[in-house]
């Protein structure tokens, strides 16, 4: 711990030797500018819980890998649990993950990350804005329980060709636009790729040129295997006029794992030698696509009108094929191969209105219909050849379900006074899926009171429907989870939050956020079957048992601007609670119930050329279960043994606090083409806390030394509990040039 | 700047130097709480089993000085004996089939660690709709409590048993395996209930040596419940082995001593009341003749041959379990088969206790049993 304060006073110290000094700046007031924009539009909404994000600054300082991430950036937000450490999970309010309405220009994203959950699929090169809602929802959003994450993308130039090329540690980006038609037609393209196949397969194509060389044609092992992902973002915009405008956007991203193992061995038959193969193959395939058509048309100057029509797919692919040779030498063969698919396919068409038929009325209305199709399926094969009676067992299970949901909502933002304002709004929905209706609605109100010029009081409550269910046996982002909706068995999980908060621009450099929220969670599901990496497909609606959930805290939030430091300072206690019958009599903590969280984020901008990051994150560390008491019996010679082990309650385990450190430092430079170039430096963790991911109840041993004079160990009867951490430091590099 | 690097390039090298790895959560000394397992119904003699939960790390006696226990029917007190094991049999194994819900050893050893557990007994009637309240104080230690009502019972409506010859393939060999395919109907299925299935099996087999002589020999035990990829018949089991619990597994006061074979289902998994199943039940037949060494120590060729009568024969129990009972096994079950929840990375896995104060479970369930079949004469492979 000393160490730790050693450390960060240091770096405080190398932060606040940089105050005051005089460095001229060129995008000082341009970025200025948007922090105090975004000042002003989060005071002027009428909503709790709302934060707002410009694409420039998730753009800005720490990057892990080099590769900016919404996610990541979300999890420092104040209300908001991060899970598993490096992991893209976005607890929002005691929620449980799968509870965030992700939009991506208005469509819904069902797979929002890549590599098992290291980085989010949002590519920030083509983001303009993201609206972030942990509570006060307004009335145009629905379909999710816990949160709605609103990302925009940007229209490309309609003047001009420039992007951005950037080079990271494992993956490369770029980002071109500019007009297809100058002054009407516009593209954006932003194309994400990781490379780390750059090294693997050299790698393995030296191992497997050694192996053939020590052992030959016919005796050597092989392996290939290559990670990657990859996603693209194109934005198509056509203006007919300032007033009306067209816009075409893809999204497609896909992450790819084939793995081929061969292995060789031999057998002797009657003094033959017989060589043959084993072989594995696999391959993990996930990802999604998205069109979708956006048309804005400004009808009057006091109504304005949105639609689009989306189809979005996620699919996840999982085969594996093994095959084996057989082992008394002859030439037989077995496959034994399982292939899983799932399938979510929504096609939709949504208008949205805005109206404002008086100064004091701000009115929202629209229409939501939606078909949705969920497909897993899982097929499994064995089969020999060879044999006197070749086998061949195949067989099939899948689910096919469709559904539609629709829904109208309205929402009015009323001026009663001066210094009162309210966002009164309601959402109707209606799912059918085989037969079962499912109709809801849910009132959503928001009350704002200025207090003064600078200082405001919101109050909301919110009432929200999630028909989609995530249907995963572990905590892991794998592939092999899928989604199912809302059955006649499997009811839509529902959500009810109030909030309160104050809001106050205390000073021209200061912004202070204080929240409070209680949240209700019913028709909860979780995996209450035994250990099985592949969600179970006929039987997904009993094997998952409901509970409840609810959660309450309260937040802080200091945002502070001066002419070349940002800082922010985050503080989050709250509470969040589980109860599952089926599981524990009482309620209990949910594995995300950490008690406080601080976030402290700075930014730097030393000189034109250089700018530093520093944050750092703690929280009260996440829960599990984990042995709390034994019952012992004893054998014949009254020797004491654990009979067997009591896990008292779920999540009884609090695993150590968290914490780290992470900086990011920008070096820039112009090309001799005038090109602006940026070398970023991140170092995340940079004091190398082993935080833990999980913990084991194991045996206590001590050190002793022997009668030979050696050192040994030995158990001291006691048990201990001990956790693992996995993130170590991690220093990353990457260069981005604009153009 | 030159300053600014100086400082940073300290502040790395102080982080660098930093890294820990493991760590130590708290909370392993607790106090020792009283764990108590009872199982009620219409079936057996209710057995009242108290131990000490001990926390990991917390010393002493492992078993309870118990001070009281009391077991009220419809608040009636009922009357309580200490339950002393006899002297284990001279043939353990046989023994050990009897069908009771207290499994005795199959081996004489573990008579001397069961000797030593603390089982407490009623004979008191209980019947469905029965409400029971448990009571145990403990010196030394927090008394517990627990309630429960007694399920009503099941009505069985029909019961079909057909043998079953399957092609198992287990990669380059395949066999013939012997099964009974059972669709057991019962009435007034509730999807908020939990039903148990049993089926108990009684083999009385005569050899027949070649010199004339004859012995006999019966048994009784439970058939399993088994599945196989692929049948068609019970995948719900392969791919959901939640839903089927094997009640009492391993953890129950006579843990290590083997499973009662009852298998838990909810309600909501049985379609139109039944409840289908395949089953390793014994087939009679009358008439299987082997060869055998008379003296397999020398080794010498003289064989001869015996012929063996098996006469099985059995019957269908069903029960109606209480929720507690249920949730009690299927936790168990999990702690037994989801390592990846042990390490934090699946839904949590948890002993389930309605006893407040305590841990274990207060169990209550209904049974019903058909007659004795006669089992079928094995099918032709």
């Amino acid at each position: 711990m000393k160490r730790l304060i050693i450390s960060i006073g240091l770096a405080l110290c190398a932060l606040v030797s940089g105050f005051g000094q005089e460095v001229e700046r060129t995008d000082t007031l341009r970025e200025a500018r948007i922090v105090a924009d975004r000042v002003r539009r989060d005071r002027a909404a009428t909503q709790t819980g709302l934060q707002k994000l410009d694409g420039s600054l998730l753009r800005r300082g720490f990057a892990i890998f080099n590769t900016p991430d919404i996610i990541k950036t979300l999890q420092m937000m104040p209300g908001v649990a991060g899970g598993t450490e490096l992991m893209s999970g976005l607890y929002v309010h005691g929620g449980d993950g799968s509870d965030n309405l992700f939009l991506l220009d208005g469509v819904p994203l069902n797979q929002v990350t890549h590599l098992v959950g290291l980085f989010s699929s949002f590519n920030t090169d083509v983001v303009d804005e993201l609206d972030f809602y942990k509570s006060g929802f307004p009335a145009r959003y629905g379909g999710r329980m816990s949160s709605v994450v609103d990302v925009r993308t940007r229209e490309g130039s309609f003047d001009q060709y420039h992007g951005t090329f950037a080079l990271g540690l494992i993956d490369g980006r770029i980002q071109v636009e500019g007009p297809i038609i100058k002054g009407t037609t516009s593209f954006n393209v932003g194309l994400r790729r990781t490379w780390s196949e750059v090294v693997t397969i050299p790698v393995l194509y030296y191992l497997n040129k050694r192996e053939f060389e020590n052992y030959g044609e016919g005796r050597s092992d092989k392996m290939n295997a290559s990670y990657n992902f990859s996603d693209f973002n194109l934005k198509v915009t056509h203006k007919f006029s300032n007033d009306n405008r067209l816009s075409l956007n893809l999204y497609g991203g896909e992450d790819r794992l084939p793995v081929t193992v061969r292995t060789a061995s031999s057998i002797t038959d009657d003094g033959v030698e017989h060589w043959g193969y084993d072989s594995v193959k696999g391959r993990l395939q996930w990802g999604n696509f998205l069109a979708s058509l956006n048309w804005q048309y400004d009808i009057t100057d006091r109504l304005y009108l949105e639609t689009t029509a989306y189809r979005s797919k996620n699919k996840n692919i999982i085969g594996a094929r093994l095959s084996m040779w057989d082992w008394d030498g002859k030439d037989v063969y077995y496959n034994i191969g399982e292939d899983i698919r799932a399938h979510t396919v929504t096609t939709g068409l949504t208008a949205n209105a805005y109206f404002k038929p008086v100064e004091a009325h701000h009115v929202r209305f629209g229409a939501l219909v939606q078909h949705k199709g969920y497909a897993p399926e899982r097929e499994y094969l064995t089969e020999s050849e060879g044999t006197s009676s070749d086998l061949k067992f195949s067989g099939k299970n899948d689910v096919q379900f469709k559904a539609w949901e629709s829904s109208l909502y309205a929402e009015d933002e009323i001026s009663i006074l001066p210094w009162l304002k309210a966002n009164l709004g309601v959402r109707g929905a209606l799912f059918s899926v085989n037969g079962k209706n499912w109709a809801k609605l849910e009132p959503r109100a928001s009350l704002m009171f200025r207090l003064g010029d600078n200082s405001d009081l919101k109050f909301s409550y919110s009432e929200m429907n999630q028909f989609d269910h995530s249907v995963a046996t572990t905590y892991l982002d794998l592939p092999t989870n899928t989604w199912m909706p809302s059955t006649a068995v499997v009811k839509p999980m529902f959500s009810r939050q109030i909030a309160g908060g104050f809001y106050t621009t205390a000073s021209s450099w200061l912004k202070i956020t204080l929240e409070g929220w209680y949240k209700t969670m019913d028709h909860l599901y979780e995996y209450g079957g035994p250990m099985a990496i592949y969600p179970p497909i006929d039987s997904w609606e009993t094997l998952f048992t409901e509970g409840r959930g609810k959660s309450w805290g309260a937040e802080a939030g200091f945002e502070m601007e001066w002419e070349k430091i940002t800082a922010q300072a985050y503080y989050t206690l709250s509470w969040s609670l589980r109860k599952f019958d089926d599981f524990y009599f009482d309620w209990y903590p949910d594995r995300n119930d950490n008690r406080h969280k601080i976030d402290l984020l700075a930014n730097w901008y030393v000189s034109p050329k250089f700018e530093l990051f520093a944050g750092w994150h703690y929280h009260t560390g996440n829960k599990m279960t984990a042995v709390s008491y034994v019952v012992k019996g004893a054998d014949d010679q009254g020797t004491p043994f654990t009979r067997f082990e009591i896990y008292d309650r779920p999540n009884s385990l609090k695993l150590p606090d968290y914490h780290r450190l992470d900086i990011g430092m920008n070096f820039k430079r112009t090309t001799r083409k005038g090109r602006e170039s940026t070398w970023n430096l991140s170092i995340y963790n940079v004091y190398c806390r082993m935080n833990a991911v999980f913990a084991h109840i194991t045996d206590e041993y001590e050190d002793y030394m022997t009668p030979e004079g050696y050192y040994n160990v030995r158990p001291t009867g006691r048990s201990v509990a001990e956790a693992f951490g996995l993130i170590p430091i991690i220093p990353t590099f990457g260069y981005t040039l604009k153009f | 700047m030159k300053q600014r690097l100086i400082y940073i390039f300290i502040f790395l090298c102080c982080c660098l130097s930093g890294c820990e790895y493991y760590f130590e959560p708290e909370g392993l000394d607790k106090d020792s709480k009283l764990y108590v397992q009872c199982i009620a119904g219409n079936t057996d003699r209710t057995y009242i089993n108290i131990q000490k939960a001990m926390g990991i790390n917390s010393g002493g006696d492992i078993m309870p000085d118990v001070e009281s226990v009391s077991l009220k029917v419809n608040g009636r007190e009922c009357a309580i004996e200490k339950f002393v094991l006899p002297d284990p049999p001279e043939n353990p194994y046989y023994a050990a089939t009897k069908t009771s819900l207290i499994i005795l050893p199959q081996e004489q050893e573990e008579y001397y660690t069961l000797k030593r557990y603390n089982l407490w007994y009623t004979d008191a009637p209980i019947k469905d709709s029965d409400q029971l309240t448990l009571e145990v104080k403990a010196k030394g230690m927090e008394a517990v409590s627990a309630t429960a009502s007694v399920p009503q019972k099941v009505v069985i409506q029909d019961v079909k048993a057909t043998p079953k010859i399957t092609t198992v393939a287990d990669f380059d060999v395949t066999y013939k395996e012997k099964s009974m395919s059972f669709d057991v109907r019962i009435a007034d299925v509730s999807p908020d209930d939990y039903y148990g299935v049993r089926i108990p099996i009684e083999v009385n087999t005569t050899y027949t040596y070649e010199d004339g002589r004859s012995e006999s020999h019966s048994y009784s035990a439970y058939a399993g419940i088994i599945n196989r990829s692929g049948s068609g018949v019970m995948d719900e089991i392969q791919n959901a082995t939640g839903d089927w619990t094997p009640a009492l597994y391993n953890n129950y006061f006579i843990d290590s001593f083997g499973s009662r074979n009852m298998y838990l289902i909810p309600g909501n998994r049985i379609r139109d009341g039944h409840i289908q199943f395949d089953c390793n039940a014994y087939f009679s037949s009358e008439s299987i003749r082997q060869t055998y060494d008379l003296d397999p120590e020398t080794g010498l060729a003289s064989t001869s041959y015996v012929v063996i009568s098996i006469k099985g024969s059995y019957k269908v129990e069903v029960f109606r379990v209480s929720p507690e009972f249920f949730r009690y096994n299927k936790a168990q079950s999990m702690l037994e088969n989801n390592d990846l929840a042990s390490v934090g990375l699946s839904p949590s896995t948890f002993s389930y206790t309605n006893v407040k104060g305590g841990f274990g479970v207060l169990g209550t369930l209904t049974g019903t049993s058909t007659p004795w079949y006669q089992a079928p004469a094995e099918p032709e492979q």
